[in-house]
């Protein structure tokens, strides 16, 4: 385990431990779970590097046109992580290995493999409420009987704002260390994604290469090279955070919908979670504002006819700083599409 | 007025339907009466009286009663026959929302997704989205 996760992991536990004294300073009195330690959530911090299993589960997240259901088959070995998908899903072939340095994405149709960078730190930042915007106050944690998942007794976890609406629930094994049933909610407390086990083995004996992806002759596309690919895509100058933000690219993504397209490059910054949106469209700062509420923080400005955004769980502060060091980047020369 | 009241009255002014309502105001030529017409106006309603005022009532009631009872009508034989297609509704949402809201849903849920360790599938092009069942 590297440096950052072992902080990742302490400011986790802190964040769990400060969550219950909170409660049990008496701002929140429904139920006696309020008033103490949160052993549930610590269980899975603790086991997070040893947890190990095979399931199948089921995903629903946002897309542009609505929510949208996939099943997938995980094998899970402490931070290391095996994503498959059923035949019938239409995805079958396509692999996804967290190997503990990398993310990888075995794309077959397009014969390569994506290399992201880990998501056990940002899985580790929501789980502990890390990221909350400054000023922000974390969520209380209330703690009840969970229903049997997959088979599995569950306790339930619910974290709620201050103003007590319901941000996240998560169904626990507390036996296992492991979440089975996870959701994170909007604004209007509508389940936006979650992910729920439908069968799940614990401690499976796992073949030696689950957690590499053997494809000879694929090639392998650095983040570089899908900023440099999408940015020539949509036909727009690639502009990035440089190095000196220290912020970490962790994906890159394109908008093309019918009223605008936007280049999309997600980091991981010192504060939290930040995108970065490039446009050849006008926004209305005001209002994007008003749309993140009290949950994100935004700022967008225009610069030699093009349009930026960056939201994120960090300070507007922090953001307009961040908004200095955007610059033109300077990227490998993409190769044609296949 | 708060900040979701403001972003609700945003939203439902750049809906199609309030556009056209706006426009179809907007044509309308204004008329502004005149004081003296108000006076004269006001003296006939008073030497109308009661039997009057129970014959507006009923005129009100029969205006209110018949269009409602139409609307209900046509809500029970009409409604309930077709459950909606979540098509046509995703249709009509991506028409209202503004780029704003695009980024802003765009970013929420990259942001649970990332929170979750979950992954959107690469999506081939030719591939049917109605084919995966949904929420």
């Amino acid at each position: 385990m590297n440096l950052l996760s072992r902080c990742l992991i302490s400011a986790a536990l802190l964040a769990v431990a400060l969550s219950a004294s909170a409660q049990r300073t008496g701002r929140s009195r429904q139920g006696s779970s309020d008033r103490q330690r949160n052993p549930v959530l610590s269980t899975v911090f603790q086991k997070a590097d040893s947890v190990k299993y095979v399931g199948t589960r089921k995903i629903t997240f946002m897309t542009g046109r609505g929510h949208r259901s996939i099943t997938e088959k995980v094998m899970r070995h402490g931070w290391k992580m095996r994503i498959e998908y059923p035949g019938e899903t239409g995805f079958s072939g396509q692999v996804i290995v967290e190997n503990g340095e990398h993310r990888l994405r075995f794309l077959p149709s397009r014969k390569e493999i994506r290399q992201l960078p880990p998501r056990r730190d940002e899985i580790l930042f929501g789980l502990s409420g890390v990221t909350r915007t400054p000023g922000q106050e974390r969520p209380t944690v209330h703690t009840a009987k969970g229903t049997v998942i997959a088979g599995v007794p569950t306790k339930l976890l619910v974290f709620k704002t201050k103003a007590g609406r319901v941000e996240q629930r998560m169904w626990v094994s507390e036996k296992h260390g492991a979440i089975l049933k996870r959701e994170v909610l909007d604004h209007d407390e509508e389940v936006s994604t979650k992910f729920e086990f439908i069968s799940i083995r614990f401690n499976p004996e796992l073949p030696k290469n689950t957690f590499k992806i053997d494809a000879p002759g694929v090639k392998t596309v650095t983040l570089d090279e899908m900023l440099a690919r999408e940015s020539k895509a949509l036909k727009m100058t690639p502009y990035r955070l440089s190095d000196d933000a220290k912020c970490r690219l962790l994906n890159v993504s394109g908008i093309n919908s019918e009223r605008f397209k936007a280049l999309v490059q997600s980091y991981s910054c010192r504060g939290g979670r930040v995108s970065l949106y490039q446009l050849a469209a006008d926004v209305n700062p005001e209002r994007l504002d008003r749309m993140a509420g009290d949950r994100y923080r935004t700022h967008a400005w225009k610069s030699r006819g093009v349009s930026f955004v960056l939201i994120g769980s960090v300070s507007t502060d922090e953001l307009k700083s961040l908004a200095k060091h955007v610059k033109v980047g300077h990227l490998p020369h993409p190769e044609p599409q296949r | 007025m708060r900040p979701d009241e403001m972003l609700k009255l945003d939203k439902e002014l750049e809906s199609h339907h309030q556009k056209a309502a706006k426009s179809l105001v907007s044509s309308l030529d204004s008329h502004e009466p005149s004081l003296e017409w108000r006076s004269s106006l006001n003296a006939r309603l008073q030497a109308a009286g009661k039997v009057k005022k129970r014959r507006a009532w009923l005129a009100w009631t029969t205006a209110v009663a018949a269009p409602a009872a139409a609307v209900a009508a046509f809500v029970i034989f009409f409604g309930a026959s077709e459950p909606s297609q979540g098509v046509v509704a995703e249709t009509s949402v991506a028409a209202d929302t503004s780029i704003e809201d695009e980024l802003y849903t765009h970013y929420m849920a990259s942001d649970s997704r990332m929170a979750l360790g979950l992954d959107m599938p690469h999506e081939p092009g030719e591939f049917d989205w109605s084919s995966i069942d949904g929420l």
